[in-house]
């Protein structure tokens, strides 16, 4: 461990040998790190030239750290932790740059309120004094600082290599911020310019190196291209960084001792998942690996980390792995890739550890249901609308472009059946990662067509109808083996029609009112699929009030099952719960059982008299679910319940 | 009976030893009372300790993840199987303790339903970090922590002592009843930068209180000790934080705080040996 000298308070002028360092500030030579959002091309000089009020707080053999005395006691408090932290920051940016030595002078860490346009500087490309930010609001954030100075410490070994890298370059900037966030993956959102680039024209800046530092675009895809090199094609870091040349095409080159041009390989992968001019909704720089569907697109990796299946394959180094490859010869092959490149890297740096930190109530489970295990590559195709012969059965195995199982795509067989304060089923890590991501990717299709706009009278929400021919990703819960199982678990005879919808509740959406779902639905009797299933389709028939379009035939059921399954939704401690209660009349926000929406989870329930439930206002984030209704036949309804219980419309 | 001298384990270990105790796998199945059972430490006991506890599971909102005597598992693509989730079942009892007359409620339908009270295990935290200067969350929620935190855990340990333990003090020693909290490293050590003030502060209290509550609980035969983690599952297991509770409940310690930090465990003693009592009278 390095020592921390924690030497005694003094202004920063009076620290010895400090005189040439403090000599002339020249903001021409500064090296930056600019937000995405910030046109840094209007914006004026920054404030500050420099801080003469800092105030040193101590040193290890390569950092001097000091805080603007502005910053009080918060500055101390970041001050000192930033100073623990900094050797081992160090450590971790000299593993990426093994054969670079490090400058003879320690560095200089000034930590500061800065300008919004620069979040951390030096002055010329051999400062050694940093300048980093400091978040204070609304809370003090050490690890922003770490990381900033991270950033710029990566600038400073980059330029000392002098073998591409610049950091006043496209290239260099993109490094620094990846490479930082390789150490700080929490931190690296806060700059991310992916999406600038994939929002924009996405110019060429694999094969042109532009020579500054403050074009978010030119930054984005220099930082899609390093996550594409790492996360995609599996070469460490410190390899990517020894082999940097003139441009990142060339550093491609250096990796795998070929004359090809990777632009179009790898603007094409990234069209596949980010189709021009529809927004891209990146928030972080790295969406890799990304795989190929088989039907011309590729999926997004949106799958949680903790989703995703644990067999992974690392591509050994060398020659290029298949993506580029699939991506240069057309349409990819007709096979879902299963297989990860390599996991993110761990972090390098060595962090405080934590005490027991309750991010979550300690009443707040984990998702439900069994941790993910090594998934065997899943033939279901979401995409393809074969997948509504999703088939009941125990067979497992399955070739890829083929119809799967219901058991190859279930990632959870302990559904949880409790009985009060009525019947209900919940379930968490329902279907398996690849299956969940197909959903997640077919949802945020909606949403990007514009589609979830339906209002509900008396409720906050907007909503879609999912139906045979537009349920993509989410064919799954139109399909038979679906619908049976679901029915199987109730004990419940079901007609065979079933409504599907997507609920989109706005963060701060007001909070319904207990009800039962115990009403009736309409369909028409000539829309069922070769298996029996009769989607709900607005197109045909009203289902609350059974008006249907000339020629068809039409039935009214009543619903059997209610099914709520979760999607798409931040994660968050509380807020968005499906409420489930004894009465109709109790207070909403005091249920008997409180269902977190957690992402790939749902609760079922039967719908009888007394199955009270409601959506419970979101104070933290946006709600997103599928609902769906199986069906039962009126007669049977009423033999049950009697009509005068049936809620009719 | 034990004068509470014991040279070598702190206050008050019993004579009971752990063998003696029928704590293991192969003697009878030992009553746990278990707040906050639906976290991820309280879950992680449940899953792992199930088959060797029965288990009163607590909890506040959401229902814990396991089979009850309202709930089990079925298998959707067999859902008339029986399923080995299932044997083990857990007495799930929603309560919010910090409402007059729930800590006793939730000890009577205990006792009601196992007839004894074997091991408590305080694990509900309130985990409310904030800055002090920069919101007034921590002036608003602190009441609530610190409740959560330190008054719970003793109300109800002081609950199961007066309706159970307390004329029993021969037979918790027979039966190494004994009681743990859950506490924190963040009690013992200071991390800066982080805003958990008060939430440490109240580890703080906890550790203190489970000194005290050792030398009080003495008397009706009941060791208290805590667990005292680093974070978990991020940087500890929480299985090993379960096992820690198991370590605390078979081991004959009193007054001990156990620091399971990652792969390093230390016990720190809170109560001195030949600790000196208060003069009767």
């Amino acid at each position: 461990m390095a020592t921390i000298n924690l030497g005694p308070i003094t202004p920063a002028g009076e620290r010895p040998g400090d005189d040439r360092r403090a000599a002339e500030r020249d903001l021409r030579g500064r090296r930056v790190l600019a937000p995405t959002t910030v046109d840094v091309t209007r914006r004026s000089r920054p404030r500050f030239q420099d801080y003469p009020g800092a105030v040193h707080i101590g040193g290890t053999p390569h950092f001097d750290v000091f805080y603007d005395g502005s910053l009080d006691d918060r500055g101390l408090v970041l001050a000192t932790t930033v100073l623990q932290r900094a050797e081992a920051d160090l450590a971790a940016v000299r593993s990426f740059f093994p054969d670079t030595p490090l400058p003879a002078e320690p560095f200089s860490v000034v930590l500061a309120l800065l300008p919004e346009d620069e979040r951390a500087y030096r002055y010329g490309a051999d400062g050694l004094d940093l300048f980093c930010d400091v978040q204070t609001t609304p809370r003090t954030d050490p690890q922003y600082s770490s990381f900033l100075l991270t950033a710029l410490l990566v600038e400073v070994l980059a330029d000392a290599r002098g073998r591409g890298w610049r950091s006043d370059t496209s290239s260099g900037e993109a490094l620094s911020r990846v490479l930082a966030g390789a150490v700080y993956p929490r931190q690296a959102a806060l700059f991310s310019t992916a999406a600038v680039w994939l929002d924009g024209s996405r110019r060429d800046y694999v094969n042109i190196d532009r020579d500054t530092d403050r074009d978010s675009s030119a930054t984005g895809c220099a930082a899609l291209f390093l996550h594409f090199l790492h996360h995609q094609l599996g070469h460490s870091w410190a390899a990517i960084v020894a082999a940097g040349g003139a441009t990142l095409a060339d550093t491609y080159r250096a990796l795998h001792d070929t004359e090809q041009d990777p632009f179009p390989a790898f603007a094409h992968l990234l069209g596949l998942a980010f189709p021009p001019l529809i927004p891209a909704r990146l928030r972080e720089d790295n969406p890799f690996p990304l795989e190929s569907t088989g039907h011309g697109r590729a999926k997004p990796n949106r799958v949680p980390a903790a989703l995703r299946p644990r067999t992974v394959r690392a591509v050994p180094a060398g020659p290029p792995a298949t993506a580029v490859a699939s991506a240069q010869a057309g349409p990819p092959a007709a096979q879902v890739r299963t297989d990860r490149p390599t996991q993110p890297p761990a972090p390098m740096a060595a962090q405080p550890a934590q005490p027991a930190r309750a991010s979550a109530p300690a009443d707040e489970p984990d998702p439900p249901g069994p941790s993910p295990t090594g998934s065997a590559p899943v033939a279901f195709d979401p995409v393809d609308p074969g997948v509504t012969g999703v088939q009941s059965g125990d067979g497992r195995t399955g070739t890829p472009g083929t119809l799967q199982t219901l058991e190859g795509i279930l990632d959870n067989r302990r559904w949880l059946k409790c009985n009060s304060p009525f019947v209900h089923i919940r379930a968490g890590n329902v279907f398996t990662p690849e299956v969940y991501a197909a959903m997640e990717t077919q949802y945020l299709e909606y949403q990007t067509k514009g589609m979830v706009t339906s209002s509900i009278p008396s409720y906050d929400v907007t909503a879609t109808a999912v139906t045979r021919r537009n349920a993509g990703g989410l064919s799954v819960l139109t399909s038979r083996a679906w619908h049976d199982a679901l029915a199987g678990a109730f004990g419940i005879e079901a007609t065979g029609n079933v409504n599907v919808t997507l609920h989109h509740h706005d963060k701060g959406s007001e909070s319904g009112k207990p009800h039962n779902d115990l009403n009736p639905g309409w369909f028409v009797t000539d829309d069922a699929d070769e298996q029996g299933i009769t989607v709900h389709d607005p197109q045909f028939i009203d289902y609350n009030k059974g008006k249907a379009a000339a020629g068809h035939d039409t039935v009214e059921d009543i619903r059997a099952i209610a099914l709520i399954f979760y999607l798409c939704s931040p994660p968050v401690r509380s807020g968005g719960e499906t409420g489930l209660y004894w009465s109709v009349q109790d207070p909403v926000d005091k249920p008997a059982v409180s269902v977190h929406p957690h992402n790939n989870s749902f609760i079922a329930f039967e719908c009888t008299p007394y199955s009270f439930h409601s959506f419970i206002t979101n104070t933290q984030a946006e709600r997103n679910c599928i609902v769906m209704w199986l069906h039962r036949t009126k007669q049977e309804t009423i033999r049950r319940f009697g009509e005068d219980q049936i809620v009719y419309w | 009976m034990s004068t509470g001298e014991s040279q070598t384990q702190g206050l008050g270990a019993p004579e009971t030893t752990p063998a003696q105790a029928p704590a293991s796998n192969d003697g009878p199945r030992r009553v746990c009372l278990l707040t906050g059972s639906a976290g991820k430490l309280g879950s992680a006991f449940c899953a792992l300790y199930g088959d060797r506890y029965d288990i009163v599971a607590v909890y506040r909102r959401n229902r814990p993840w396991f089979a009850s005597q309202d709930a089990g598992f079925i298998d959707p693509l067999a859902p008339g199987q029986p399923m080995e989730e299932n044997r083990n079942r857990i007495f799930a009892i929603r309560a919010d303790l910090s409402q007059p007359g729930e800590c006793e409620r939730v000890v009577d339908v205990a006792l009601s339903r196992f007839g004894r009270i074997d091991l408590l295990v305080n694990a509900a935290v309130d985990g409310g970090w904030a800055p002090m200067l920069g919101s007034d969350t921590l002036l608003r929620s602190g009441g609530a922590l610190f409740a959560t935190n330190v008054l719970i855990p003793l109300r109800l340990s002081t609950v199961v002592a007066r309706r159970f333990w307390q004329s029993r003090d021969d037979e918790n020693r027979w039966m190494g009843r004994n009681i743990v909290n859950v506490s924190s490293v963040a009690g013992l050590r200071m991390y800066v930068g982080s805003g958990q003030s008060l939430y440490a502060a109240s580890k703080a209290a906890m550790n203190s209180l489970t000194g005290h509550m050792a030398e009080e609980f003495r008397s009706v035969g009941v060791r208290v000790n805590a667990t005292a983690p680093n974070s978990f599952p991020g940087h500890t297991a929480v299985e090993r934080v379960a096992a820690s509770i198991v370590t605390l409940d078979q081991t004959p310690v009193n007054g001990t705080i156990l620091v399971v930090d990652g792969d390093y465990e230390e016990s720190i003693q809170m109560v001195p040996f030949n600790a000196p009592r208060p003069v009767p009278g």
